[in-house]
């Protein structure tokens, strides 16, 4: 069940989803089968391209929209969900992160409305890492 | 450890990297045919530890589908066969238009949208479609990755050891 409806107000806090990163989350396998070292992974790697240390992969903090989304819009996330995202800081490969958003606007499609939200990932440290929109369709019997 | 004097890097594990210079805007990046697995599937949910029942068990759409951001990798490896950048991921923009399934093929493709500079830094945005067996547009996609995280002060002739040529796997 969408959590988001035609019916849901501007503004509206979208709930919260958190996690903790792991270095594990970093692993990559090459083609032969073996671990490759990357500016994720290795510090190495990472000082070569001028970091301090590794950063995580940038999908790890955004799956928290992702999976925030798919509560908030159900089957309107999968076919028909859209969205825009900036990655302004790098995020810490053991940084606990939570995704958070407002309902920005709505806007009529087809036979439904889209819901524009603000969305976001920020650290631990209150550093918002991935800002942007995201939005997806409430079908408008689903009042 | 962080290297005493700021160099970009030149070459690094798998060839001569990529320069600004070097983009062509405009540029058909051709395409790639990625059958999507059910491993695939599975590593994606264990990678976002998103595990709703429509990716593992069922949906609405007759049978379990893929969380749609496994569709995040295939547009860097395609970049990736053309030309070597490994900066970092910047911008993201896309859209799910159908779910994808297990067993699925589809057809990614891409095409170099644009480049700049900004505060000294090097941008280039790509823009991809892919296409399922009917020839519909599942997903879109347009990255932005910004070729290095050394402003264009430094000089490029440091040695890498990542690579923007990509494992092509989830």
């Amino acid at each position: 069940m969408a959590i988001l409806t035609i019916q849901t107000p501007i503004g509206y806090a979208l709930p919260p989803v958190s996690r903790r990163l792991s270095p594990e989350l970093n692993r990559v396998v090459g083609e032969e089968g073996g671990d490759v070292q990357t500016l994720h992974n290795d510090a190495e790697a990472a000082a070569r391209e001028g970091l301090k240390e590794p950063i995580a992969v940038a999908s790890r903090p955004a799956s928290l929209i992702y999976r925030m989304m798919l509560m908030c819009f159900g089957e309107g996330w999968i076919v028909g969900g859209k969205g825009s995202l900036t990655y302004r800081r790098p995020v810490g490969i053991r940084d606990f992160v939570t995704a958070k958003g407002t309902v920005r606007e709505t806007v009529p499609e087809g036979d439904g409305m889209r819901i524009v939200c603000e969305v976001w990932v920020e650290t631990e440290k209150g550093v918002k890492a991935i800002v942007g929109t995201c939005s997806g369709l409430a079908k408008r019997e689903n009042t | 450890m962080k290297n005493p004097t700021p160099t970009r890097v030149a070459e690094d594990a798998r060839g001569k990297r990529t320069t600004y210079e070097e983009i062509e805007v405009g540029k058909d990046l051709g395409s790639l045919e990625w059958t999507v697995t059910e491993e695939d599937i599975e590593k994606q949910c264990s990678l976002d530890e998103d595990w709703h029942e429509w990716y593992v068990l069922n949906s609405p759409w007759g049978g379990r589908v893929a969380p749609p951001q496994i569709q995040s990798r295939p547009p860097r490896w395609l970049l990736g066969r053309i030309y070597n950048i490994r900066g970092v991921f910047y911008k993201h923009d896309f859209e799910f238009l159908k779910p994808i399934k297990p067993g699925q093929t589809l057809i990614v493709s891409g095409r170099i949208s644009d480049k700049w500079i900004k505060n000294d830094r090097e941008f280039v945005r790509w823009d991809t479609v892919a296409k399922d067996e009917h020839g519909d547009a599942v997903f879109t996609a347009s990255r932005v990755q910004v070729l290095d995280m050394t402003t264009r002060a430094a000089p490029r002739e440091g040695a890498g050891i990542d690579s923007g040529i990509k494992p092509e796997k989830i």
